[in-house]
Order: structure tokens, then sequence, then C-alpha cells
């Protein structure tokens, strides 16, 4: 049965990601700008650029080169990026693992944080310090990642010399060397989503503190710190799941400026570098293990509620 | 009387609402022994929560304490704090509150919940909780204990937190209407085992309801409360055969009695609503609603007058509170219509496939399904009222949303006037629309707030009365007459309406496309005693000036005898008894029917409680595995007969209708040599 349920969400996985891949081919197709005329620049002849167009198969109807672009991402043949003339698959892996490591750096501090002062302002919602919390978060939020970014770099690179400003690392580094490196990228995204998890998880408690079972373990005489770890707590975070898996989809693919800030080798650098050179045929990798990312961690998100709450029922509709 | 040990001294209680001060409890002095019950009645906004909530220091957070003494045991509730008041809700301090289900943490297993309020060593607890589970009659505490909330049915649920209140010694026990949410065969269990748990552990107890047939069997003395104010107390057979205040009275005359017909003894509602809390008038809280007061009353406060021995009433005219007396009972004709049916259902059933939780699909279990409705065969007839009673799972609810297009059959078929009916609303032909309307449970819901009850009321009259808006607008006068509401309502928004009120409007919203048959599903059950008679009256009202057919489905069979002509009593989905009301009700002959009648009588046949999750067995009587008077193999092996009680009264059983009949008049088990 639980097979049977896994089977028709990785079914619905699959539409997904075959949809968004049409509308991704579609939309880098219909641009303007010809590939041949960029790769060759605007002296090549017609006859050049004819025969590069014939080389790429950019002269075949659009829907054969769609099924075979299709076929050849889903067999593991992503096709040679017409920038750099490198296989895009090794490449766009390798950008993709760093991205992931400095999601889960972002992750590893925006989550204790941002629960932690969550549960604080919910626990003591209309006091002073919930007040407090709420109004420096949102101060905090309201910055762009250029802003904090550079004011980090400012502060901790040139004027405190404890961390590197740029975070280009290397392929073969240990962690030990990547993690100082790893250091600003990884606060500057924490700013950004910390707030959003702060909030979140405030609300989830407010909201948990109101239901009746509180007032029965309150008559239980227990104390009310016990209170707020053993009942309100695990449902008050039950939604905030569902934003972790939202927000992992948005670390992958949303850290563009902070990449670029940092010049840290991930995703987000290497999708401004596809759309600088044109590169359309590496743009469409990178978008399309994006939504791949997106649509797993939501049907992980799914799973995990499931099995943290009781009450879900899975089944028809 | 045996010495107090709670004694409530002129307790106040306010709520803030933003900087305004709102006092919902003016001046509470009660007491009560050991072992006693006491029953605090009321309309909702009497106070009666806020009363159990704070003698218990359980407020919520924008309530306080401004006046008074709670004394338990000698020590002052009021004054205590921290670890002190901790420490006695731990020991002393207990409530049953009237939502089970929200009252436990949905993501903890039931043993650790009952373990934490124990306390103490882990496994010393876990023997405890089993041991109080088995004591609030839960057949499979182990099963029980590794259960989560939601799997289990609302009265196991409310056993779970009996049991709760009952490790230790508790001291004090607040019960906060913990039957309202709950069958009335259910219902009549826990009230049973309740009344025995207070005699055995001794509490002093608080018995809120608004239920007054509830508390006259439990209670042994009752508190009347209204707007925050005690206006009677007294030994609960006294108040209900002498009430010496108004209130209390009217109450009293709110009540469906059995043998009371709309039609020769109608009800008689208080006027007026509940003063809302900050706006009490200057003089006695009752008097813009009491038949009796004058000037007196409208100036000056009455106190609480001791009349007589544990009597004492807040009125200034006590001794004018007329007595009623008994009212004869009124046999009712048993008629049979003779006109052509207006609707008739024809084998009409319906299956229900249930949704899985993740962790029953591991474990391999296979969805379940539900036979909600198992070949329904009834007729509806003009100017007539058909009740449809039975349990919550009985399929009562599943009926009326066939009737009204809300969800197709799974099989048979529905006919209005001989038409056949397609299955779904939007299938249906306006006309067909038109003829059949429904009113729901909670008004509140029903009602859309952003439109004004003259919007409301406009739209089916142009929709289905195919009027021109001007026409409508000219009409909405008329329903809200009909309904007993005053025409300016027109302008005005749900919100600004009370309950009662609010469930007129959809009344008349519904009769507004002037429907053949309006399906009211229990479209009185959420409301106080006293706007229940004045909607039940209205009711009447309409049916007898139009001629309209309602299909009544309660689960109140006070209610049922008061207005319906005819009754189905429905089980899992069957149909086990139909016929004329006086027929199937005095006496009542299927063991299901007697079962139900009997949960409000302290002394009658108790039923073992459904198992939730269980299904029906798939061959023999349905009502088999809780049938008190079943007979055996057969009941277990075939199908019940049909069986003809007397004209148009169908029985469903396999005792013969003379067993039936004799077991009725002695009360005695029928012998099982059949």
């Amino acid at each position: 049965m639980i097979l049977r349920y896994l089977f028709r969400r990785i079914l619905l996985l699959g539409a997904t990601v075959l949809v968004s891949s049409l509308i991704i081919f579609l939309i880098c197709r219909l641009l303007p700008g010809d590939v041949a005329r960029v790769l060759l620049g605007r002296e090549a002849g017609e006859a050049a650029l004819a025969a590069l167009r014939a080389e790429l198969g950019l002269d075949r109807p659009l829907l054969v080169q769609y099924l075979d672009w299709l076929r050849g991402f889903v067999l593991g043949d992503w096709g040679i990026a017409y920038s750099t003339r490198q296989p895009i698959r090794p490449l766009v892996l390798e950008r993709l693992g760093n991205s992931l490591l400095l999601a889960g750096a972002t992750l590893l501090l925006a989550l204790p944080l941002g629960i932690g002062l969550g549960v604080w302002a919910g626990w003591r919602a209309g006091k002073p310090d919930d007040a407090l919390i709420n109004v420096s978060l949102l101060s905090v939020t309201g910055l762009p990642e250029f802003v904090t970014g550079l004011l980090l770099i400012d502060l901790f690179a040139f004027r405190l010399r404890w961390l590197p400003a740029n975070s280009s690392i290397r392929p073969d580094a240990t962690l030990g060397e990547i993690a100082p490196q790893l250091a600003l990228p990884a606060i500057t995204a924490t700013l950004v989503l910390l707030a959003y998890i702060a909030r979140l998880t405030r609300t989830g408690v407010i909201n948990e503190l109101s239901q009746e079972y509180v007032r029965t373990a309150m008559l239980k005489g227990l104390t009310p710190l016990t209170i707020l770890r053993r009942h309100v707590l695990r449902n008050a975070l039950l939604p905030t799941i569902t934003v972790i898996a939202i927000s992992l989809g948005w670390l992958i693919s949303g850290l563009i400026v902070v990449e670029n800030v940092y010049n840290y080798p991930g995703i987000g650098r290497l999708l401004t570098f596809a759309i600088d050179r044109r590169d359309l045929i590496l743009l469409q990798a990178i978008a399309l293990i994006t939504v791949v990312i997106f649509a797993v961690a939501n049907l992980l998100a799914d799973l995990m509620y499931a099995l943290l709450d009781p009450r879900i029922r899975l089944g028809d509709e | 009387m045996a010495t107090a040990i709670l004694e409530i001294e002129n307790l106040s209680v306010e709520y803030h609402a933003g900087r305004r001060k709102l006092p919902v409890l003016r001046e509470i002095c009660l007491s009560v022994a050991a072992g006693e019950t006491l029953g605090i009645v009321g309309e909702s906004g009497s106070g009666k929560s806020t009363l159990g909530l704070a003698v218990l220091r359980a407020l919520p957070a924008n309530g306080r304490i401004s006046a008074g003494r709670v004394l338990l045991d000698g020590v002052d509730l009021a004054q205590t704090q921290g670890a002190t008041l901790r420490r006695l809700w731990s020991r002393s301090l207990r409530l049953i509150p009237q939502n089970p289900l929200a009252a436990l943490n949905p993501t903890l297993k039931i043993g650790a919940q009952l373990v934490e309020a124990i306390g103490g060593r882990r496994d010393a607890a876990e023997a405890q909780a089993a041991a109080l589970l088995a004591r609030v009659q839960i057949a499979d505490p182990e099963r029980v204990m590794r259960s989560y909330p939601h799997e289990l049915s609302g009265g196991m649920q409310q056993r779970v937190l009996i049991a709760m209140a009952l490790h230790g010694a508790p001291r004090l026990l607040v019960l906060d209407e913990p039957t309202t949410s709950l069958d009335v065969t259910t219902e009549a269990a826990v009230i049973d085992l309740l009344a025995d748990l207070i005699a055995e552990r001794q509490p002093a107890s608080l018995f809120i309801s608004h239920n007054l047939g509830l508390v006259a069997r439990i209670a042994t003395r009752t508190a009347v409360l209204y707007a925050g104010e005690v206006v009677e107390i007294a030994p609960t057979t006294t108040l209900f055969q002498q009430p010496r205040h108004p209130y209390t009275q009217g109450l009293l005359r709110s009540l469906p009695h059995p043998g009371l017909r709309y039609d020769h003894h109608p009800l008689q509602p208080i006027e007026g609503a509940i003063p809302a809390p900050g706006t009490l008038p200057a003089g006695c809280v009752f008097a813009p609603r009491c038949p009796l007061a004058d000037d007196r009353c409208r100036r000056e406060r009455p106190p609480l007058l001791a009349i007589a021995p544990h009597h004492a009433t807040r009125c200034h005219y006590w001794h004018r509170v007329m007595l009623d007396g008994a009212l004869p009972a009124f046999v009712v004709p048993t008629t049979v219509p003779s006109d052509a049916p207006l609707l008739t259902t024809h084998r009409l059933s319906k299956t229900i496939a249930q949704r899985q939780s993740l962790t029953d699909i591991a474990r391999g279990k296979p969805a379940p399904a539900v036979q909600a409705l198992s070949e329904v065969n009834l007729t509806i007839h003009r100017n007539r009222i058909l009740g449809i009673v039975g349990e919550s799972g009985s399929g009562k609810t599943t009926l009326a949303r066939c009737i009204i297009g809300l969800t197709p059959p799974s099989g048979g078929a529905i006919e209005l006037l001989d038409i056949p009916l397609a299955p779904l609303i939007h299938q249906r032909p306006r006309e067909h629309v038109r003829r059949l309307q429904m009113v729901l449970q909670n008004p509140q819901e029903a009602l859309n707030p952003a439109l004004t009850i003259g919007e409301a009321l406009r739209r089916p009259l142009i929709r289905l009365g195919g009027l021109d808006s001007k026409t409508a607008a000219n009409r909405v006068p008329d329903l809200l007459r009909l309904v007993k509401l005053p025409p300016e309502y027109a302008h005005r928004r749900p919100n600004q309406l009370s309950g009662g009120e609010k469930q007129r409007v959809a009344i008349a919203r519904a009769l507004a496309a002037t429907p053949d048959l309006l399906v009211l599903d229990e479209a009185v059950s959420a409301l106080d005693v006293s706007v229940q008679a004045a909607v039940l009256n209205v009711l009447a009202d309409i049916k007898e000036r139009t001629g309209i057919a309602y299909l009544f489905i309660t689960h109140d069979l006070a209610v049922v005898s008061y207005l319906a002509d005819d009754v189905v009593v429905m089980y899992r989905g069957q149909i086990v008894e139909q016929g004329p009301v006086a027929a199937v009700l005095r006496p009542p002959l299927h063991p299901y029917t007697e079962a139900l009648l009997a949960a409000t009588n302290p002394r009658g046949v108790r039923l073992r409680e459904a198992d939730a999750t269980g299904t029906a067995p798939a061959q023999g009587c349905p009502f088999q595995p809780r049938c008190p008077r079943a007979i055996g193999e057969i009941c277990r092996a075939t199908p019940p007969p049909w069986r003809e009680a007397g004209v148009g009264h169908r029985i469903r059983c396999h005792i013969p209708l003379a067993d039936l009949q004799v077991a009725q008049t002695h009360n005695e088990p029928i012998s099982s040599e059949h």
C-alpha cells in the first residue's frame, strides 16, 4: 500500500518534471538570439553558421530537438556546453554539490537560530522581548543579500580579517579548508531565511499554546517549560518541515546573488554564467535539475509530515 | 448536609477586552460537600464554563478573579500561585472537558499522556494507567494506551480523560459539559460511570451543563446561572417541580417532554436574549425578558433570598412564579396519509471508502469501506414531518446529502412525485433543486458573513424563485416575518445576530424557494433550550400554514416526539424500525429504539459502546453485537425479516412481536428458547 502511494507520488513527480522540461525548453528556444551567431561572432559567414547549426542539431524540427534533449538528460548524456565545450553533466553536478554544501551550512545555522528565536517570541508573545525579536528580524530581512553581503565582507574580511572575502573553493579542497570560505556566504543566506523560519515558528507556537490540550497539560501540574518541550514544540514545528523543504529548493537556486557576491562556485553562479554566454543547453540543464530538486524536496516533506503526524491520512483524492 | 469542602465566596471574574473590563461572574456563593455533585445550568453566555475554569484557576490569559475566595479544604485557591498551585493541580483539582479530542495532545499516545498525569516511576505509572482505564470500563487498556487520540471513538476519548482525572485522590472535579459531544447511548453510559466514580472517590463535583434533563440525573442540588449570577439554587427535584425564579421556569417550559405535541402543548420559549457582558441592566439582570418584571425589578437588584431550607432565589416576586400543574399526556392519534407520496427512496445505498494513515498503510491494513446506507426505503408525504433518529454513524446525514444531491448514491433511486431525481444537484433541473431545500446544523458556517441578511435571502428568490431583483427585495420582509424576525434585520450582517436568529435566517433562506420538502440536519441541536423552543415553534407554525414537509434529522427523541408525525430509526446505515411516531416510540418495540429511549432514563437498559473501528457484521442483524435482547444464533447468522407491527409500522427484528411487547410491559429479558 505504501509502495503504491509512493509509486503514485513518484509518477506525479515525473509528470511535474516533464511539463517543466517542456516549458524550460520552449522558453530557451523562443528567446531572441541565434546560438551559432553568438558562438561564432558577428563576422562569421552564412556557411559557417549553417555548418555549426547542423553540428549542434539546431536545424532539426523543435520537437525532435526537445525529445533528443530529454532522452539524453534521462540517460545521463546532458550534452556539451556551447561556451566552454565541456561536458555539462560533471560540471553541473560538481556545482550542485557545492551549492548543497552551502545550503546545508545555511540550514545548520538558520534552523536552530530561527526556531529558537521563534519559540522564544511565541512563548513570550506580546511581551517586550517578543517585540524586540520581531523588529530586529524584520529589519534584517528588509536588507537585500548584496547589501548584507558587502557589509559582512567589509566587517569580517577587511576590518577584522577573520574570514576570506573570496569563497572560490577549489574542487580538491578539504572540509577544513572550505569551512572558513563557507562562513560568510552561509551567514548571508541565513539572514535572509531567519525571519521567515522564526515568524512561522512563532505563529505555530502561539497557535498551539491556545489549544485545549495545553490546558490539560497545565492541569497535570507540569511546569511551563515541560509543557513547551513535551507538548507544544512537536505540534508547533510540524508546519516548519514543509518550509524547510521549500527553502531547500530556494537555497539551491536562489543563492544567485550570494554566490556572486562571494564568487562561490555554486549552481547559482553557473546559472549567471550560462545566461551571460547565451549557453542555452547549459541553462536548460541547470533549470531542469533545480526543478527535480524542488519536487523531490517537496515529496520528502510530505512523507516526513505524514510520519510525524499520526492524523495525516494518505489515500485517494 | 455534610460539611462543605469547596466553598466559593463572593467570587467575581472579569475578562479584559482591549482596555475594557467585562464582568462575567458577579458575587457567586456556592458550597459543595465531599461526594456531592452540584449542577450548574444556564444558557450559553451565562458564565457557567467560566465558573468551572475560575475555581480550577485555569482561566484563559485575559480572565482574572477580581474578588472573592475559592476555599478548597480551607485553602484559598484564588490566592495560590506558582509551584503551590501546580502541586494542587497535580494532586487535587481535576477537569473533565466538553471536547475530549481537543483536550488530548494529537501527536502523543494515550499511554504517554496518562503516565505523565500520574507521575512517579514509569512502570508503576503505566500499570496504574492500565488499571484506571479498566476502571472506566475500557475493555482493552493495553491497545488503548498504544493508540493516538484520533484513533478512538468520542466515548473512549472521554473515558480516557475521566481515567486521567481519577488518579490519586481528587478533591475537586469540574465536569464541563462532559457528554455534550457524545451520542445519547454513550452519554447514558458515561453519566452512569461518572455517578459511580463520584460516589467512590468522594470529590466535590461541579456538573456544568446546558442540558437540564442530564443535570437532573446526576446532581443532588442545582444552581441556575444567568448573566453571571446565581439566580436560583435548590435541591434538583425541588428546582424542577417548584421553580421559584421566572428564568428557571422559562427554561423548564422550553423543554420538550414526552407526550407534549406542538399542536396541543406548544413550548413557551423565553423572549429576548441574554445580555452581553458589560451591558448588564441596572436592576434585576433578568428583568428585560421577565413576564413578571415591574419598575421595582428594573430599579432594584434583588438579593439571593433564602426562601426554604437549601432553596434560594434572586427574585423580588418569587411567590408569584406560578407552578405548572402536571400536564395531561396527550395521546397522539396515529394518522396515516392518504395522498400520493412527495418523495420516496427505493433501496438507496451508499458505500464510502475510508482514508488510511501512513502507519496503517505501512502495517498493510486493507483500506476499509463503510456501508453508510444500505437499501433504505422511505416515503415522505406533504404536510407531514418525518423524523430520522439514530446514533452518529447511523447514516442520517448521508441520507440527507443523497436526497439533496450533495453526494451520489451507490445504488437505488430517489423519486420526487414519481419522477426519478438525478444523483447530483448540478445535474438536476432547477425546478427539482427548488423543491428540495436543506438547513444545516451550524448557521455560523452556513451564512456568508459578507452578505447582509437581505442579500442572502434575495439570492434564492431570484435564482430559484425566478423573481426579478425588485420583486425579490419586496419579498424579503415577508420571509423574515415567516420566521418571526423583524423586517429591519434585512440590513444586518450575520455577525450582528445571535445563534438562534442566524438559524432562523438559514430557515428563511431555505424557504425562499418555496420548497416542497425541507431537510433539517440537526438544525436545532446547537441551540440553547429556550432558543430551540422558539425555532421549533416557528417550524411547526410554517408547516401548519404552508403544508410543507420536513425531513427532521436529530439525535433528540424528545424533539421528534414533540414535532414529528412519522419516525425512522436507523442503525449503521439500515432502517431498523419505521412508522407513526406514537406507534414507534410508545412503547418502543425494536431493542435499538428501546435503548435510544432508555438512554435518558436513569435505570434504563444500556448498550455496549460501538467500536469506532469495527465494521458491522457481514451477515445477520447489524445491531446484534450490541443488542441486549439478542436471542442467539439466528441473530448472528440471518438478516432479520421485516415485520408489520401495525398500520404503516414496520420493524426489523427476529424476536416475535408478541415477545417484544411483553418484554416492554414487564421490562424483562427475553429467553433464548426460540
